[in-house]
Formats: C-alpha cells, sequence, structure tokens
C-alpha cells in the first residue's frame, strides 16, 4: 500500500527562510545591504571601488565579494582600508543566504558598520532566484552588452530594485542607446530606478552614492 | 557523430560536462550546477518531510517548474539521478511537470500563455498583464509507504 501525501513547498523555501533571517538580523543591527547583480565584466567591483572612494570617510562600509574563483576582487577592493570578505563559491552560480549567513559572525566584529555590499558572482540567469536578505537588489548592465539585455533576461529586471547602466562613455563606440535601454528595462519593470554611471569617468557615482546614503536606516 | 537521443545524455568525468538533447547542447558545467543546488535543496527537503510523515520508502516525488525559472527540467531530472545514487532516494522516481506562464488581463479578464513576458492580451490588446503562473518551483506531492 502506498500513501500520497501532497504537500506544497517552495524548493527554494530553506533559502527563503534563511534569508528572512539573515535580513532580520542585518536590521536589527542597523545595517542597509545591497545585492549587485551583473553579468561577468559589466563593471560591479569598479563600481563598488568608485562608491568606496566616495563613501569611505562618510560611512561605515563593510563588502561581501562573491566569485567562482579567486581573491582578485576582494583585493582590489581591501585596499580601500574596509573589511572585506571573500566567498569563493567554487562551482556554483550564485551566492545564496546560507553562504551570507555564513558570514555574519565575521561582520558582526567588524564594528559599527551601516552599510554592506554584496557583490554576487557574475551571471544574469541564477543569482535573481536566491534572496540573500537584502533590502535591495541592483541590477549592473555595461554599455557593450547591448540595450536590448532587458528584454532578453527579464527576470532579473524585474526582480531588481535599481537599474545601473554602466560604461557609458562607450556609448559613441556602439550603437547603444541609452534611451533605448531605460525603455526596455521599464518595459518589464516599471518600478525600476535608473542609474547612469561611467566608472572611468566617474560619471553618474554621486547620486548613486547619495542614494545609498539616504537608505541608512540612522541616517534617515 | 550520433547525437540525436531522446532524452538527456552526460559526458561524466569528475564533473558534468554537458547534457545533450535532440543533438542539441542544453547546458554547459555551469548551468547544470544550478539544478545540482536545487536538487540538494529538494533532498534535505524530501529527508524532513519523510521524517515529519514517517515515510519509509519513497516511491515517487512529484514537483512542479515553472518555464519562467532558470531550471531546466531535463536537466534537473539527470541532476536527481546522479544524486540519488547510493541515498535512501535510489528507488525513488522523479515525476516532473512543466507549467506554462500564463497572465491574466487586467481590462478585460482573459487568462492567456505568455510566449514572451512582455505580450499583450490577444481579446483587448491590453498591456497590463498580471502574471500568475510560470514561476513555481514547488514539491507537490509525495508516494511513499
Ligand atoms: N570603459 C569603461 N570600462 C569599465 C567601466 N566600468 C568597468 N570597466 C572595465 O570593465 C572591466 C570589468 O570590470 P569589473 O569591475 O571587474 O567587472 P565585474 O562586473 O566586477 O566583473 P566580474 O566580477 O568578473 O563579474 C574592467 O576592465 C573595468 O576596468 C566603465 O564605466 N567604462
Ligand atoms: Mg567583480
Ligand atoms: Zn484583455
Amino acid at each position: 500500500m502506498h500513501d500520497v501525501y501532497t504537500i506544497k513547498e517552495k524548493i527554494l523555501s530553506r533559502n527563503a527562510e534563511l534569508a528572512d533571517e539573515n535580513r532580520r538580523i542585518l536590521k536589527e543591527r542597523g545595517i542597509f545591504t545591497v545585492n549587485i547583480i551583473s553579468s561577468p565584466g559589466a563593471g560591479k567591483t569598479s563600481i563598488i571601488e568608485k562608491t568606496l572612494e566616495s563613501l569611505t570617510d562618510r560611512c561605515r562600509v563593510a563588502v561581501i565579494e562573491g566569485d567562482l574563483q579567486t581573491e582578485i576582487d576582494s583585493t582590489r577592493l581591501k585596499r580601500y582600508g574596509i573589511p572585506v570578505r571573500q566567498i569563493t563559491t567554487g562551482r556554483t552560480c550564485h551566492l545564496d543566504a546560507h553562504m551570507v549567513h555564513h558570514t555574519l559572525p565575521w561582520l558582526m566584529e567588524q564594528g559599527d558598520i551601516e552599510l554592506l555590499i554584496i557583490e554576487n558572482v557574475g551571471n544574469m540567469v541564477c543569482p535573481a532566484e536566491y534572496d540573500l536578505g537584502e533590502d535591495m537588489k541592483v541590477v549592473v548592465m555595461s554599455v557593450p552588452e547591448g540595450d536590448d539585455k532587458p528584454l532578453k533576461y527579464p527576470s532579473i529586471f524585474h526582480a531588481s530594485d535599481i537599474l545601473i547602466i554602466n560604461k557609458i562613455d562607450l556609448v559613441g563606440y556602439t550603437n547603444f542607446n541609452i534611451d533605448r535601454a531605460r525603455e526596455n528595462a521599464l518595459r518589464i519593470n516599471p518600478g525600476l530606478e535608473v542609474f547612469e554611471t561611467s566608472c572611468t569617468q566617474g560619471k553618474g557615482i554621486k547620486r548613486w552614492c547619495e542614494l545609498l546614503l539616504s537608505r541608512i536606516p540612522a541616517r534617515r | 557523430m550520433k547525437l540525436l537521443f531522446s532524452g538527456p545524455m552526460v559526458l561524466l568525468k569528475g564533473l558534468v560536462l554537458e547534457v545533450f538533447s535532440q543533438g542539441r547542447v542544453i547546458s554547459v558545467a555551469h548551468r547544470t550546477m544550478h539544478e545540482m543546488a536545487i536538487t540538494q535543496s529538494m533532498l534535505s527537503i524530501l529527508r524532513e518531510q519523510m521524517k515529519e510523515k514517517g515515510i519509509r520508502r519513497l516511491k515517487k516525488v512529484m514537483v512542479r517548474v515553472g518555464e519562467l525559472t532558470s531550471v531546466e527540467p531535463e536537466v534537473l531530472g539527470f541532476c536527481f539521478d546522479v544524486c540519488k545514487k547510493g541515498t535512501p532516494f535510489e528507488q525513488t522516481v522523479l515525476d516532473i511537470e512543466r507549467v506554462k506562464p500564463v497572465g491574466r488581463c487586467a481590462g478585460c479578464g482573459e487568462e492567456f500563455v505568455l510566449e514572451y513576458i512582455l505580450d499583450v492580451c490577444p481579446v483587448c490588446s491590453g498591456v497590463r498583464v498580471e502574471k500568475i503562473t510560470g514561476d513555481e518551483l514547488e514539491i507537490v506531492a509525495m508516494e511513499g509507504e
């Protein structure tokens, strides 16, 4: 005799629960958390570098750096004299709430952090499905990738709160149209707040940093 | 070279390299790793559920996978078969139901299959379409004794 049990459990329910737990712990400490997602090379680390240049003497920032291999990116960021924790995922294509959960004891030893920036593994597909416990999901697309990117990878644009269009200094060398990119992204998600940046020219970074500062609980 | 298999064909060399389906490469190692992670989550839920419900042998598990998720059902099935070797799930059959994305028009209430996320209503051409299915990634039933 076989019994059939009807259940309804999301396969990622454990991740969701742990993400909520992370969010609760981070909130309790007054930490605002950002999860930055893009395809490889769109400029996540460069944007974080520019952000640190502008913010390190204005608020206390820590970074969690996710990569498949190597500590290259975290080494780049440690030069700014802030706490950086590397997570190398091996072959896993995304960070998950569990990996972030394990870094929390370390984070709590870093003094009064106000802003936690998490750089996800370079990948536009899988990280969209894993909540880490962040307050804000940021998707970065860069000019060389084409202005139709939101139409081709709608899930991550749908899931994000902020879109950064990076490498706008390269617009003149491509057929990339910023208005069209913006329009495509807003068709997928009308609630997106859009920023345009160039890390080589430092454009747009100020407005982005002001947004981050304005979201830190103690400063609101 | 004969690559026209009806199911997934897999080259194993320490790790999964590529999965072929009907002669078409549908996934490379990194994509397969995604389904591997999903499989691990699934197995840990199954273990807990079995304990809770006092199931000793799990015959079958039924899952629903929405077409808007990044999970490829064939790859998930393959990962499950790899992971279950030498576990209490060795005899368990994984039954995957694919769920089509369906949208509902905010204007006229029409429900229709979304071939693309930005499809407009086929009846009134309304653009305000609420997605009602397609994001599923869930276990819906277990059969065992
Ligand atoms: N021209 C131009 N190049 C940029 C800009 N931002 C980043 N780059 C370059 O793009 C390359 C990749 O930048 P990263 O910041 O390493 O990109 P990433 O998204 O962190 O890459 P992964 O961590 O490997 O996914 C580097 O060579 C950067 O110098 C920009 O605004 N303009
Ligand atoms: Mg990087
Ligand atoms: Zn309609």
